[in-house]
């Protein structure tokens, strides 16, 4: 039998293996405000599927926004509120809002998106210390 | 589990919302934890330290009860917005924009503002 070079797929997930990072995430924007959200939803689902782990995404500031189920934009697939949502679902990835942020905008429980929870300031402080990398995204 | 060195970064004057405020408390909270928090007030930010002398005392009750002692501002941007001569109390150094980059690389996480 012939060697062959390795798959580069198993090489890379072998890396992916090695490598995995504990990555925390940090929305600071509104999903229709700026490129922010989107990209750190497209960040997490990179990361995760290269194997990494993602301990916590926390929403402050404008970032609160996220997670108001009453966004109605016109184009569903832009919508990055189901979006967070759809990822909470399928991926089980821990979606906090902050608690004191949320409410000088208007934010409760009564129109939190699914798969959102509200907390304090202290699960962000938690998730970075957890965390290899915090990635901000919107400062 | 050591303590870690965080940067929160501070661009936005009083006018830009409460996003300023915010970061005050999100590094207030960090310190509750007991992490090394750094204050760096750059760009824009600088003029919350020239917003007038009963704004900077609750600024510095804040910090004073928080005991956040690394706090910066950078040199140059008071400089480009006319405050090089604004007197600011003891706990805030002003730093040349080459140390704070060199301050930043120190940092486990910078949150920018």
């Amino acid at each position: 039998m012939h060697w062959r070079p390795p798959d580069d797929r198993t090489v890379r997930h072998a890396q992916y293996k090695e490598t995995a990072l504990k990555f925390a995430l940090l929305v600071l924007k509104a999903p229709f405000q700026h490129q922010a959200s989107a990209s750190a939803l497209a960040f997490a689902r990179a990361s995760l599927d290269q194997g990494h782990q993602l301990v916590r995404v926390f929403f402050y500031e404008e970032g609160v926004q996220n997670a108001n189920r009453l966004a109605a934009p016109s184009a569903p697939d832009t919508n990055l509120v189901h979006l967070w949502s759809n990822l909470a679902s399928e991926q089980g990835v821990d979606l906090v809002v902050c608690a004191s942020a949320g409410l000088r905008r208007g934010l409760r429980e009564a129109n939190l998106a699914p798969g959102f929870r509200i907390s304090g300031l202290g699960q962000l402080i938690e998730a970075t210390i957890i965390a290899d990398r915090l990635v901000t995204f919107g400062g | 589990m050591s303590a870690k060195r965080i940067m929160f970064v501070l661009r936005n004057g009083k006018t830009a919302g409460p996003s300023t405020d915010e970061r005050i408390e999100v590094a207030m909270m960090a310190q509750a934890f007991d992490q090394e928090v750094h204050l760096a007030y750059l760009d824009d930010g600088v003029f919350t330290l020239a917003a007038g002398p009963d704004d900077l005392a609750a600024l510095l009750a804040k910090i004073e009860e928080s005991d956040i002692s690394h706090i910066w501002v950078e040199q140059q941007s008071l400089a480009e917005r006319g405050l090089a001569d604004l007197v600011l109390p003891d706990l805030f150094a002003v730093l040349d924009r080459h140390q704070i980059i060199e301050l930043m690389g120190q940092m486990h996480m910078v949150i920018p503002g």
